[in-house]
């Protein structure tokens, strides 16, 4: 079986080529906190500096990491599962259950070898220059040296090897678990629903979510980062759990914009979104995501602003240093979850091609096949932002009340706007381009290959 | 305006495949099919029957000559024109039903007439349904149903808009012998009950005296007609091909292996996979349709 794992990574590059991408950034981002963390818990390092980094590394890098972890496992689950077809000739080929298992464990391990090597050196750049902007901004000490070594390389490793292998171990023994008969016929049609343990773990989640978000304005009330971690964890938790509920969240939202879809030349795209809800379901995941963790982490900085310079009424160049740097690493985090919207979408976009083809051939021109595209993307969107900014809400509001008293903070809707505009650029750019090159091929050519 | 047009005519209708080794697939192919006629279109593996109809419908893009639909050029500037084209002229069977699997049978016979903008006729619908046997599955999805079924669903589908011309890819070629049969009577009733005109691609001699007559296809040219075909006749025509090395079945020698590499997927996928070695005429369902 190993042979058939080298021979599928080398004939699925672009769909590994994005789990790749995935694995080696968010290696690099976490390799960077990581030795954050060790240069702070290295002797000699004062308390104050050794507060100053560890606190950076554990707070951010701490969601940074839950982030790392489900958008790692989303994009190589799709992998597989774009292959449910392929796996299941095998099996009826012969190829027993625990074959499959260790053909897809095989895939995942030589992946994550490959996404290490370059992601250790590329997050030590990311970790030193950190670390430089942390002194310039006098909030670490200048005599503090870079340090890492076997911590930095467990901890920023460590997330992102537990997150493939157990996307790995679910989707093997699912994929291995189904009989051969069920598989094919599960290749060509329906969703397989929601699995109870999907919809408990989506609740659990949420409720941790609110939990912290009731935490962050009574108990943590006045704990400094701590409030502002807690309020970020209530964003990232409440937004993964809504995310795990995507396949419901996109069947209502396609049910609510039904009528006007129908009226405008969306006639395939509600029936896509109702009855075949896995490929939609799967880009609107981490656009949840990456809309509660933008909106969050931005006014929730936005609002920590306010309040200290409420406090110290003159701004200093330290309070620009803090601020830059913690624009910088919210964005590299945000930039990891667009890679992730990006790379789901595209993939899941290419492999519609058969679909594509099945519509082109009983008389659907490629604009019409894109038209419908557009609308179940537009469906996606608004169930992404709906759901993205509820999640967002729930650690802003908390944390908004807790450090001014009102439950909104002032700034505006201008940076909404922008993560709005943003992500809505990014997954129609990824969508329709996908699908101008899944319909490059003839539509003969499309459904035979 | 004394002769009534053909509902099909090919002029000198050519298509090369193959970069460094071309090959013809449609080799100055010319031919007219009246209004109301059951065409069947045989040849061997790699004889260019399914290019034949991939060019005829829009479906591909034939180098040179002229392809006339119900009295009007076909247009295949590009795709978009060929569709539209394509969806009010052209109903189209494929081997493989096509059916559009998250819409359920209602859904996808009326599917036609939606894109095209047209009205759609729910009456006819449901009496085509009726038709096929199929009124009390309006709400299923494909998946739901059997092979058989699912072509009959597309044999209403391709019909429900009234096109000029219906082209049949090998429509029983996924399916039993009594299914097989069902779909091809069908095709013969819509022909005689509604002045459908038909052209079907087939392998199967079987299948081909279903028809009102048998085109044979060799090396990309028509070189035998056949009126009122029977299944011994055209089993006994195919096999004289087989032996006289025009074009060999793809188990055979290395001309097929040549044709095949340089066809289409579509053509390579349709014929390659289900040519049956020779012998095949006595096959399990030549006795059910005799």
């Amino acid at each position: 079986m190993r042979t058939v794992s080298l021979s599928n990574l080398r004939h699925r590059r672009a769909a590994y080529l994005a789990s790749f991408l995935n694995l080696f950034l968010g290696g690099a981002i976490l390799t960077g906190f990581a030795a954050l963390y060790e240069t702070g818990s290295a002797p000699g390092v004062s308390k104050d500096d050794r507060s100053a980094l560890q606190t950076t590394a554990l707070v951010i890098g701490g969601w940074g990491a839950l982030i790392i972890a489900f958008g790692t496992a989303a994009t190589l689950s799709l992998t597989v599962q774009q292959r449910e077809k392929e796996i299941a000739l095998l099996k009826a080929a012969g190829a027993l259950p625990r074959q499959i298992r260790r053909m897809i464990m095989v895939e995942t391990a030589i992946l994550l070898v490959a996404a290490a090597i370059p992601a250790v050196p590329a997050g030590l750049g990311v970790g030193h220059g950190m670390l430089a902007m942390l002194k310039s901004s006098h909030q670490v000490s200048h005599g503090v040296d870079f340090k890492f070594g076997a911590t930095t390389l467990t901890m920023g490793l460590g997330d992102i090897v537990v997150a493939a292998l157990v996307a790995a171990v679910a989707t093997g023994r699912r994929a291995a678990k189904q009989s051969t008969a069920a598989s094919l016929v599960a290749a060509a049609t329906e969703d397989a629903g929601m699995s109870r343990k999907r919809k408990i773990g989506a609740v659990v989640l949420i409720l941790l979510g609110l939990d912290d978000a009731v935490m962050t304005a009574t108990l943590m009330k006045n704990e400094g980062y701590d409030t502002m971690e807690i309020a970020g964890q209530a964003c990232i938790l409440t937004g993964i759990g809504l995310a795990l509920l995507a396949p419901v969240l996109i069947r209502i939202t396609a049910a609510a914009l039904g009528p006007l879809m129908r009226r405008s030349g969306g006639y395939l795209a509600e029936a896509e979104l109702r009855r075949h809800s896995r490929p939609a379901a799967g880009v609107l995941m981490p656009v949840i995501l990456f809309v509660s963790l933008a909106n969050g982490a931005l006014y929730e900085q936005f609002i920590q602003d306010d309040a200290n310079r409420a406090l110290h009424t003159v701004v200093t160049a330290d309070d620009k240093g803090v601020q830059t740097l913690s624009f910088l690493v919210t964005g590299m985090i945000a930039l990891f979850a667009a890679v992730v919207v990006a790379n789901i979408a595209v993939s899941s976009t290419l492999h519609r091609r058969r679909e594509f083809g099945q519509r082109r051939l009983i008389g659907v021109t490629p604009g019409e096949v894109r038209r419908a595209l557009s609308w179940e993307t537009c469906a996606i969107l608004v169930a992404g932002l709906v759901f993205g900014t509820l999640a967002a809400l729930v650690g802003v509001i908390p944390f908004s009340y807790a450090r001014t008293g009102d439950f909104l903070p002032d700034q505006g809707l201008g940076v909404f706007l922008a993560v709005g505009a943003g992500i809505i650029v990014l997954t129609f750019a990824a969508c329709l381009g996908a699908a101008r090159r899944a319909m490059r091929v003839s539509a003969l050519a499309a459904i035979n290959g | 305006m004394t002769a009534m047009e053909d509902a099909l005519r090919l002029e000198s209708v050519s298509k090369t495949f193959g970069d460094q080794v071309k090959v013809a697939a449609l080799d100055q192919v010319s031919l007219g099919l009246p209004y109301g006629t059951f065409t069947a279109v045989m040849g061997p593996s790699g004889s260019g029957k399914s290019t034949l109809l991939n060019c005829a419908s829009g479906l591909e893009r034939a180098d040179s000559g002229r392809i006339v639909i119900g009295g009007q050029e076909l247009d295949t500037s590009d795709e978009t024109a060929a569709t539209r084209f394509r969806r009010g002229r052209i109903g189209f069977v494929f081997q493989a039903f096509n059916l559009l699997p998250t819409l359920t049978v209602w859904q996808n016979v009326l599917l036609p007439a939606r894109i095209a903008g047209t009205a759609v006729d729910k009456r006819r619908a449901r009496a085509l349904l009726e038709r096929v046997g199929l009124a009390d599955r309006l709400n299923h999805r494909p998946a739901e149903l059997s092979g058989g079924q699912q072509q009959r669903v597309a044999i209403a589908r391709a019909i429900v808009n009234r096109p000029a011309l219906l082209f049949a890819d090998e429509p029983t070629g996924a399916l039993d012998s009594a299914r097989a049969a069902e779909v091809l009577m069908l095709l013969g009733e819509s022909v005689r009950e509604f002045g459908q005109t038909v052209v079907m691609v087939t392998h199967d001699p079987v299948a081909a005296a279903y028809a009102d007559r048998v085109l044979f296809l060799a090396d990309g040219r028509i070189v035998e007609e056949m009126r009122a075909p029977q299944a011994t006749g055209v089993a006994a025509r195919m096999a004289a091909f087989r032996q006289s090395g025009t074009g060999t079945d793809s188990g055979g020698g290395s001309g097929a292996t040549g044709h095949d590499a340089g066809h289409s997927a579509a053509g390579h996928g349709a014929t390659g996979q289900h040519s049956y070695p020779a012998g095949r005429t006595d096959s399990h369902y030549t006795g059910s349709a005799a």
